[in-house]
């Protein structure tokens, strides 16, 4: 392959280049030059730690390592799901783990599997990377779609208690939240089909043209791993936001959703 | 329906980590049917909460309720609310038209597609005029909106019915007419209708009134006594209330 390598030297003339970021921050009075500076390093770190640990696994070449290295990838996509959702329940945590292992590794095993073929199966080149794309995309949809039920019931409270007055049971009067939280979830996927290659050039391609493959073979890979993203994505937002809804009903048809977590630190809002 | 009765009540709710606030406390009371009563006492003395109470959207902490001497809970959860149906404070609507909205105690919990026949004959009842029948809720005015959520409670046929503050937007005629008609609707057929307010001309068109205060019953009687009792609890309360 003709690759034009980046050193390490070549590292540190891009970290220069968050130079500038951070004198924004600072001019603007952002606050946030702390954070683009830890961030900068701890970036590097972090994917210096992953690139030796794949290095590792590609060298033992052995299925358990790599089973293990994906299970600890799963708990921390369940852990994180929950967090960006806001709702560090040990109920949720345990919820999102499961949907995002489920779907995500029965999703990746169609790919790796039916579609391209992977050899031998636990091919570490293939499936941690791919499985990775996976689980990323099934925490968003977990964490999107959580999200969106929590507030399209809180909100609705009044809506969800007429129907219960009406003689409803809490899955009559919460499918309206559901529908329209599961809508939310799924609405930037199906954006993201219809602008994929014009708007933004997809992660995985640009990665594999610049390393030297035939576009048109990067882009059918691209192609598959979007429509697998696609279903991952609406598969675990509609089986989170499934379970979820249930949990804000007591055995005795009553509304009751959990108390609200507090909020730290930087928050979206 | 016979009777409903309050045994020792009370409901409170948590407010922070260790803190509760008591709402309803030691509230004791039987109301035998027909009968129309009337629940008055200063905004956050709990009175949607005592309903909620009685068609379960809540439970108490302590104490008991009975309808017809058997405590609630018993049975099905859903048969219970659509027995005793409670008017919500707040109107709420579901996707639709107005006319669904009546039906919605039907399709929405999938018992069929919903009497419409009937919802047409209620909404003319509340004075509804037909040509709002097929707009959205939201297009109605306020008023409007509480009288096509009391349809929706009709529909029921309810043993027992709850206002909590349900007309409170009427203009005095229409709400007069209503009242009337409601009140010759529970004394016909042996229900209760149970009519949260903080005015005093609805109070005295109800043949028994309660006064709640700080969660606890301060006064039980025949309206017109408890209003004209200018040292009593309840024109105290009320008084208050109109200043
Ligand atoms: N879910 C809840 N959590 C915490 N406090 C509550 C809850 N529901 C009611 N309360 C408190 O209970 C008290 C009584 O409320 P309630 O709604 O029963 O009053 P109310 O008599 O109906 O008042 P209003 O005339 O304003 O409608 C209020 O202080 C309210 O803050
Ligand atoms: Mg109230």
């Amino acid at each position: 392959m003709d690759l034009h390598a980046v050193s390490y030297w070549d590292l540190i003339f891009a970290a220069a280049a968050m130079a500038l970021p951070i004198f924004i921050s600072r001019y603007a009075r952002l606050g946030l030059e702390k954070d683009l500076a830890i961030g900068t390093v701890r970036l590097l770190a972090q994917l210096l730690i992953v690139g030796h640990i794949l290095a590792g696994l590609f060298a033992i070449n052995r299925p358990l390592p790599v089973l293990g290295v994906l299970l600890v990838m799963v708990v921390i996509a369940g852990y994180n799901a929950a967090k960006r959702a806001e709702q560090m329940r040990v109920r949720v945590v345990v919820m999102a783990t499961g949907v995002i292992g489920v779907v995500a590794m029965a999703v990746c095993a169609y790919m790796f599997y039916v579609v391209i073929g992977v050899e031998p199966y636990f091919n570490p080149r293939y499936v941690i990377p791919l499985m990775g794309m996976g689980l990323n995309g099934a925490m968003n949809a977990v964490a999107v779609g959580a999200r969106a039920l929590d507030g399209r019931l809180r909100d609705g409270r009044e809506r969800v208690e007429a129907a219960l007055c009406v003689g409803a049971t809490g899955r009559q009067a919460s499918l309206f939240a559901v529908r329209e939280a599961l809508k939310q979830a799924m609405v930037p996927a199906v954006n993201n089909l219809m602008t994929a290659g014009i708007v933004q050039m997809p992660g995985i391609m640009t990665g594999q043209i610049i390393s030297g493959v035939d576009p048109l073979l990067a882009v059918r890979y691209q192609v598959v791993i979007f429509y697998l993203l696609t279903v991952i994505t609406v598969l675990s937002a509609t089986t989170t936001i499934l379970l979820l809804a249930d949990s804000y009903f007591t055995k005795a048809q009553q509304f009751a959703p959990p108390p609200r977590a507090i909020r730290r630190g930087l928050s979206p809002r | 329906m016979r009777s409903l009765r309050f045994e020792n009540v009370s409901k409170s709710f948590a407010v922070e980590k260790d803190r509760r606030v008591a709402v309803l406390r030691d509230v004791s009371f039987e109301l035998t049917a027909p009968g129309v009563v009337g629940l008055a006492g200063r905004s956050g003395s709990g009175k949607s909460t005592l309903f909620r109470l009685v068609n379960r959207l809540a439970d108490p902490d302590g104490g008991r309720i009975l309808a017809d001497g058997e405590a609630l809970g018993g049975g099905s959860v859903v048969d219970l609310r659509r027995r005793f149906v409670l008017c919500p404070q707040r109107a709420a609507f579901f996707p639709g038209s107005v006319l669904d909205n009546v039906t919605a105690p039907d399709w929405m919990t999938k018992r069929g597609e919903g009497d419409v026949a009937r919802a047409e004959a209620l909404l003319e009842r509340v004075e509804i005029p037909p040509e709002r029948w097929t707009s959205e809720p939201s297009a109605l005015s306020v008023g409007q909106q509480m009288r096509v959520q009391i349809a929706r409670c009709l529909y029921l046929s309810p043993d027992l019915l709850m206002l909590d503050e349900s007309t409170a937007n009427l203009d005095p005629h229409i709400a007069g007419r209503l009242l009337d008609d409601l009140a010759r609707w529970a004394r016909e057929d042996s229900r209760l209708l149970l009519h949260a307010t903080h005015e005093p001309d609805k109070l005295r068109r109800c043949d028994r009134m309660l006064v709640l205060e700080a969660g606890r019953i301060v006064a039980d009687g025949p309206p017109a006594r408890l209003l004209d009792d200018e040292r009593g609890p309840a024109a105290a309360i009320l008084r208050a209330e109109a200043d």
